[in-house]
Parts: C-alpha cells; structure tokens; sequence
C-alpha cells in the first residue's frame, strides 16, 4: 500500500501523510544527514499534495476537510522538524562543547606532564632515576656499611685543567680500591704557576655513564669557586663512596673499574 | 624520555653532599696526606686499610677549621666491631 503512493484514491489520503510523518520521525532517529528531511519530505510532501489535487478530482466537502486535515498535518510536520532541528543544534553544541574541554584538559596535561614526571621518577625509580636519599633521617652516614662479599672496585682519577687557566692539577692518588660501601678519601694537588691570583671552579664526570648514579660523594671542592694565590700549591681532598646499592644491580655485574674526572676552569669572577 | 629503551642512565653531576672542602693553604693536614698516601703505597691501594689515616685526616680537618664537625660515625667509620678486623 505504501509502495504506489500517486495510484492511491484521495480518502487514503491520510495513509500518505502517516506515511511521510513516519519517515521524518525515523529519519530523525539515527542518521540525519542521510535523509535531509527539509530537502525530501516536505517538497515531496507538497508534491504528492499537489498531485492529489490535480489527479483525482474529489467532491467539495471532501477536499474541504482534506485540504484542512492537510494543513494540519503539515503544520504538525513543520512543528517536527522545528523541534528535530533544535535537538540536533543542541547535540552539535554540546559535542563543540566536549570536544573543547577536551583539548583544554589535554593542553593543562602536557603542562602539568613535567613535574608530575619528575614526581613519578623520582618515587618509583623508574628508568635509573636514583631515590633520593634521605641522609636527614638516617641521621648521616651511619648505616653506609661495606657490603661483605662484595667485588672489590678499582677507583681511578683523574684530572684536566682547562687551557685557559694557568694551574698545575694532578691527582695525587691514582688509584684506590673500595667496595661499596665503604668510604674513602682521595688527593688531588693543583699549583697556581701564575703570578697573580686566579679563582677556578671545577667540575666532574664519573665514567662509566651507568655507574655515575652510585658515585656519591660526601665531600669535595668541585662546583664551588676556589681561589688559588700565585704560586701556591694546595691540596685538595675528595671524601666519596659507592652506593651499596652497586652490588644488587644486574647491570654493574661487568663494572669493575670507575673513574672520576675533574676538570677545572677558570671563574668568570677573576 | 625513552620508555623501553635500554638503560642509559645520564647522571648529571650532582653537588656533594656536605658541600665543598674549605682550602688547605697553611698545609697543616699535608703530613697526615703524605701518610694516607704512603699507607695506599704499602697496602696495595685498599681503601679499608687506611680507614685509620683517613680517620685521622678528616680530625685533622675538623680541629682545624677545615671541614665542618661531624660526627665520626656519621661520617661513616663505624666503630671496629672486633679486633680481627685487620689493618
């Protein structure tokens, strides 16, 4: 019956339109961008209308009554997709709206991504990150023991000076074996050849890179200026140990040997 | 930031913890340098043997003013447990 509308006599009129409601009502359902419906069903709405008239003749009181149930029913159409437009205008408001939060709350993240990181590394130790020690509560070094039965490692030292800075630097003690744990000192000697007082500052690096992380140092003279008066010699010591935590890893199974390497620069203050 | 990568782990160099050895200009703590150096000679470089010279190196140090006064056991020289700890 629906499938030959314009063959249909004019008192199932009201079929067609039931017919072409429907259709705006299902077509409001999932896809509307499938079926326009201003586009399809209110012209084919009107066509089919006009058809009727001019088809099928129908007498006065008829097409009265049709022609007003006819724009009753258009109007209630009309309304329909008056209300399916505004839905469909709230829905695309809302999803602009989501997806606006959206990348506002992605951009916060990427700004809030750097020290939450560093947090996040810094707790789980993840990728190397050594934990921070807290020496304050384990009131200082006390509980720093030799591990027993550890491999015993061979400390080597050296020392660089920069070319700009007229110094003699030299460590004094090449080599010192240590186990981790264990504490130890180590000399370095830097003579001041120039006539006038230069102010120098030092700075290190523990090769290889993987055991840096264990290189601890107590004390030293690195990273602080350090005036040296013309023609002076002083030494210069360097209180260090390894980690203990150095025997448990896996991977310094094949460090044997570590060196620690100043380097020492001239201060911009001189 | 190399999730899954191996571990390269790139320390950079971090400031010691009890800060920076005040300069030794008067040489009054080189004798006691001299010995810890001759002790290393002897012992074949241990560390462990020469825990009493460092001892009394890093006192040296601290009567005179050249390091900050610690502790000895926070410094790390923990007592000696027994006698059979050999020099």
């Amino acid at each position: 019956m629906f499938s030959a509308p314009l063959s249909l006599p004019r008192l199932s009129q009201t079929p067609q339109l039931l017919f072409l409601s429907a259709r705006s009502s299902l077509s409001s359902l999932p896809s509307p961008l499938l079926f326009p419906p201003h586009s399809l069903s209110l012209s084919r709405t009107r066509s089919l209308l006009s058809c009727r008239f001019l088809t099928t003749p129908t007498a006065r009181s008829h097409q009265a009554s049709s022609s007003f149930a006819q724009s009753e029913a258009q109007a209630a159409l009309a309304r329909r997709m008056d209300a399916y437009r505004a839905r469909q205008r709230e829905s695309v408001i809302s999803s602009a709206l989501y997806v606006a939060s959206i990348i506002i709350f992605m951009s916060g993240l990427s700004y809030a991504a750097v020290p939450l990181y560093k947090l996040v590394c810094s707790v789980t130790s993840i990728d190397g990150t050594p934990k921070v020690a807290d020496l304050s509560k384990d009131g200082g070094y006390e509980n720093i023991r030799p591990v027993v039965g550890a491999k015993k490692l061979r400390i080597h030292f050296n020392a660089d000076v920069s070319q700009t800075l007229g110094w003699k630097f030299r460590p004094q003690t090449r080599e010192v074996r240590v186990v981790p744990g264990e504490t130890a000192l180590a000399f370095y000697t830097a003579t001041n050849n120039s006539d006038e007082d230069i102010i120098g500052i030092s700075t290190y690096s523990v090769v290889p890179a993987k055991a840096a992380q264990y290189f601890n140092k107590i004390q030293c003279f690195c990273f602080e200026e350090q005036k040296l008066l013309a023609h002076e010699s002083v030494d210069m010591p360097v209180f260090f140990y390894i980690d203990p935590a150095f025997a448990d890893d896996p991977w310094m199974q094949d460090v044997d040997d570590i060196t620690l390497s100043y380097c020492f620069f001239k201060s911009k203050g001189t | 930031m190399s999730f899954g990568a191996p571990p390269t782990t790139y320390a950079a160099p971090v400031a010691p913890d009890l800060g920076s050895f005040p300069l030794d200009r008067q040489g009054t703590c080189k004798d006691l340098m001299k010995q810890y150096m001759e002790c290393l000679q002897k012992n074949g470089r241990e560390g462990m043997a020469c825990r009493a010279v460092t001892k009394a190196y890093l006192e040296c140090r601290m009567e005179n003013g050249l390091m900050r006064k610690d502790d000895m056991k926070a410094l790390g020289f923990w007592e000696e447990p027994s006698p059979s700890n050999t020099r």
